[in-house]
């Protein structure tokens, strides 16, 4: 099974990802994914990104680390990638960065909920 | 981890199985397979009369019931396969008060301390236009745990 996490930088995030790490079997595949955005720098999300590729290697779990320039809306960039690399799961938190806590679950878990074509998993 | 898989016997429901089999660590899962009796497919009839409503008002019931026990034990024998002993199933509702078929689900993952809630992204009712289900909206919202949302 293909998994992709979306990557933040957020704690909601990296709940995602352990959760992922939980479920993950011997043939399975973990994709992990950040989308640069304006403000965001690439240097700083690769080094967000090597922690979780780090995690990956010490966990003996197959990676492949990807980060989307052209600064996207990230809803759009993360269901492009589900389907290029032809994901399985699609792993989310419920929030990322936003501290608008009154919303369930934020605009881009939301969106990859209803359009992913693949399953979705929502980590709390 | 404790998984627990929503089953209504919809296409939806079989591919959530389908992934449960393909997660399921027989060493340290457990799986719970959980159905909910709905009473909000009864057909409604024209006017009978009172006491006719009510015999078949009790028949529907019974069927209904039925219906799900059905769907139950078929998914636990399939489950004897990857779950052997780890494996328990349960038969939630018609509830007598106002809880929804959701907060039944969310109330027994709670109860239960359920890990993670596999479910469909929508069940029985024929309603396409809607991209996700009621119960699996409520679900994903209220969950106690992480929840899983296998497409279809």
């Amino acid at each position: 099974m293909r998994y992709m996490v979306c990557l933040d930088g957020s704690e909601q995030a990296k709940k995602a990802f352990d959760f992922a790490t939980r479920l993950i079997q011997k043939e399975d595949m973990m994709y992990l994914v950040t989308i640069l955005r304006t403000g965001i720098y690439k240097d700083d999300a690769q080094m967000m990104i090597m922690k979780y590729e780090q995690s990956c290697m010490e966990m003996g779990i197959p990676y492949e680390a990807i980060i989307v320039e052209g600064n996207l809306d990230p809803r759009d960039a993360i269901i492009n990638m589900v389907e290029k690399y032809m994901i399985d799961t699609l792993v989310v938190g419920t929030r990322g960065m936003s501290t608008i806590k009154k919303m369930f679950l934020g605009s881009v878990s939301s969106y990859c909920v209803t359009n992913a074509p693949c399953d979705v998993l929502v980590a709390k | 981890m404790k998984i627990m898989v929503c089953v209504d016997g919809s296409e939806c429901s079989e591919l959530a199985f389908s992934r449960v089999a393909v997660l399921f660590d027989k060493e340290k899962d457990y799986l719970l397979i959980t159905s909910v009796v709905d009473k909000e497919t009864l057909p409604l009839a024209p006017f009978i009369g009172p006491e006719e409503a009510a015999t078949r008002f009790k028949a529907s019931e019974y069927q209904q019931d039925e219906y799900y026990r059905h769907v139950l034990s078929n998914y636990s024998q399939r489950a004897d396969s990857f779950a052997g002993h780890n494996c328990g199933f349960s038969l939630l509702g018609p509830d007598t008060g106002t809880s929804t078929i959701g907060e039944l689900i969310c109330n027994k993952a709670r109860e239960q301390h359920v890990d993670l809630i596999l479910l469909g992204r929508r069940g029985l009712n024929r309603v396409k236009r809607a991209f996700m289900g009621s119960v699996s909206k409520y679900v994903l919202e209220h969950a106690p745990c992480d929840v899983w949302i296998a497409k279809g």
